[in-house]
């Protein structure tokens, strides 16, 4: 496995390097620059714009500069934990991020292992109980799941919340703890309104993960050696858990590393709808108005989560069916 | 995949393998590439916590993996009809007669999975319950003769009668390895009491 980690890694991190050099040359295609979009903004409103900040801001943060040693001044600030500054809200970037990134991974994460916890037994059950009432009910379940916006379903909850229960579920913790430092109480504030986000963000997730591994342990279920094993008397349990349900994970595992992303762009249209302070909305903002550092520190945070979550899932295949595959096409 | 032009065999039957230079580059070329990168930031940049702990991480690890390559590259394998030993740092040998686990994993990070390596697990001695005190011994598919080693090793597993793994089934199949009535279902062997 140490040569299997090595080899991972050593294709990980080329690639990190080279979603840094694209995000890097995507900000920059827009004409112009925070700057210019800000003085604009100043001249159209009659004022006048700080000049002398503005060209000394520019030489600092190596605006003057070509376009090359400005991606190596970044790249070369994210490895010692300098993000940059953001020019938007005037403060460096680690700053304005703050307890943001942190609140994502804690929203992120928790989707996954919901979507998981649900997706699981309902994907076994409904391939062991094909075309029975409960597998019908439970797949338009899924078809409905997949099929309505999480934003849509933010809007509903939200509506539901207010006008049934007269309680705003938005946010991720009580106003009283927004500007307070983290103590027991926050974090327990967090897990008492994260399970709503979870859910919203979740369902699509979950109702996709549903129909795959419905498919892939029918897939399973239907081969002849498990109609030779249960024609021998294997209990039904045994011979499910045995073959069946492991292979058909393997799909279910490698799901891990697509499912990161989606969930966290996913999230973003959520965090504006419920007032989530995650990522999402301030990187939308940041991206709209072009504040460089901060977009990129968001978009490179995206992207390591992503490689990460690839990487992960491909430790979990490779320790779990460590098999070669001879057929052409593409291997699960 | 293997190379068989460096397996040696003497008139006694015995056959010693080693792992050719030519073959040991690559792991070389990689631990560097993994080493000097992150030791060119850690002297030139004031790194953040952070970024050092996971540098840090990287580079013990490729260390690791440089030094494991280097042992590699002294090992010698000799093999006879009764045991298989392992010459290196340590000295470890199984006998057939007392192998207890075989495991052949096949490990490639390109997306068609090809262009892979193999790796051969064999453990003996400690019985099934007692890993601590039993013989592990793990072979790249890279050292000379590998097939040789893998077929002598499946003959005994299955003179053994232990039980493969589906993995290590389908990497022997593909190596033209016929696992003598291999059937899922039958795998361990069943006994309908046993599920009462």
């Amino acid at each position: 496995m140490l040569g299997y980690l090595v080899h991972r890694i050593l294709i990980m991190i080329p690639t990190l390097i080279a979603i840094s050099l694209v995000i890097f040359v995507i900000i920059h295609l827009p004409p112009g620059d925070y700057f210019s979009t800000y003085i604009a903004e100043l001249q159209s409103q009659g004022e006048t714009a700080n000049l002398a900040k503005i060209a000394f801001l520019k030489a600092q943060y190596g605006f003057d500069k070509p376009l090359w040693q400005q991606y190596l001044y970044w790249a070369f600030g994210l490895l010692h934990g300098d993000m940059g500054y953001s020019f938007l809200y005037d403060l460096p970037v680690n700053a304005v991020v703050g307890d943001r990134l942190l609140l994502t991974f804690v929203v992120s994460f928790t989707t996954i292992i919901f979507t998981y916890i649900v997706a699981f037994p309902i994907g076994v059950y409904s391939a062991t109980h094909q075309y029975s009432i409960s597998d019908y009910m439970l797949t338009f379940l899924g078809f409905l799941g997949l099929a309505t916006p999480s934003f849509l379903l933010a809007l509903v909850l939200l509506y539901l919340a207010n006008v049934y229960f007269g309680i705003s579920v938005g946010g991720l913790m009580d106003p009283i703890y927004v500007d307070q430092p983290w103590n027991w109480a926050k974090v327990l504030s967090v897990f008492a309104h994260v399970w709503i986000p979870v859910v919203v963000i979740g369902t699509a997730g979950t109702a996709g993960m549903i129909r795959r591994l419905r498919a892939n342990l029918l897939d399973e279920l239907q081969k002849q050696y498990v109609v030779t094993a249960r024609a021998k008397g294997l209990h039904p349990f045994k011979v499910l858990v045995k073959y069946p349900l492991r292979l058909s994970l393997n799909p279910f595992i490698s799901d891990i590393g697509s499912l990161l992303p989606q969930v966290i762009s996913g999230a973003a249209i959520v965090s504006v709808v419920m007032s989530l302070p995650t990522t999402g909305p301030m990187m939308l903002e940041a991206l709209r108005s072009q504040d460089m550092f901060l977009a990129g520190s968001f978009l490179m945070f995206m992207a390591f989560l992503t490689v990460i979550g690839v990487f992960l899932s491909d430790l979990a295949l490779a320790a779990l069916d460590p098999r070669i595959r001879l057929q052409t096409g593409p291997a699960q | 995949m293997t190379r068989i032009d460096e397996a040696d065999e003497d008139p006694a039957g015995a056959t010693r393998h080693i792992y050719p230079a030519s073959a040991m580059v690559g792991d070389y070329l990689r631990a560097a590439a993994g080493l000097i990168p992150t030791g060119i930031l850690f002297a030139t940049v004031p790194l953040g916590t952070v970024a050092a702990t996971v540098l840090g991480g990287f580079a013990a690890m490729f260390g690791l993996f440089g030094l494991r390559t280097l042992l590699r590259h002294g090992t010698r394998v000799e093999m006879t009809d009764t045991e298989l030993s392992v010459h290196g740092a340590t000295r470890r040998t199984i006998a057939w007669a007392e192998l207890d686990r075989m495991k052949l994993a096949y490990y490639s990070t390109s997306r068609d999975r090809r262009s892979g390596w193999m790796q051969l697990e064999l453990r003996a001695g400690g019985g099934a319950g007692n890993a601590a005190v039993s013989t592990k011994v793990q072979i790249d598919s890279r050292i000379a003769g590998f097939d040789s080693l893998v077929r002598r090793a499946a003959e005994a597993a299955a003179f053994r009668g232990l039980a493969l793994s589906d993995a290590t089934v389908a990497n022997l199949e593909s190596l033209g390895i016929r696992v003598p009535d291999h059937d899922p279902a039958y795998d361990p062997p069943y006994d309908p009491r046993a599920d009462r």
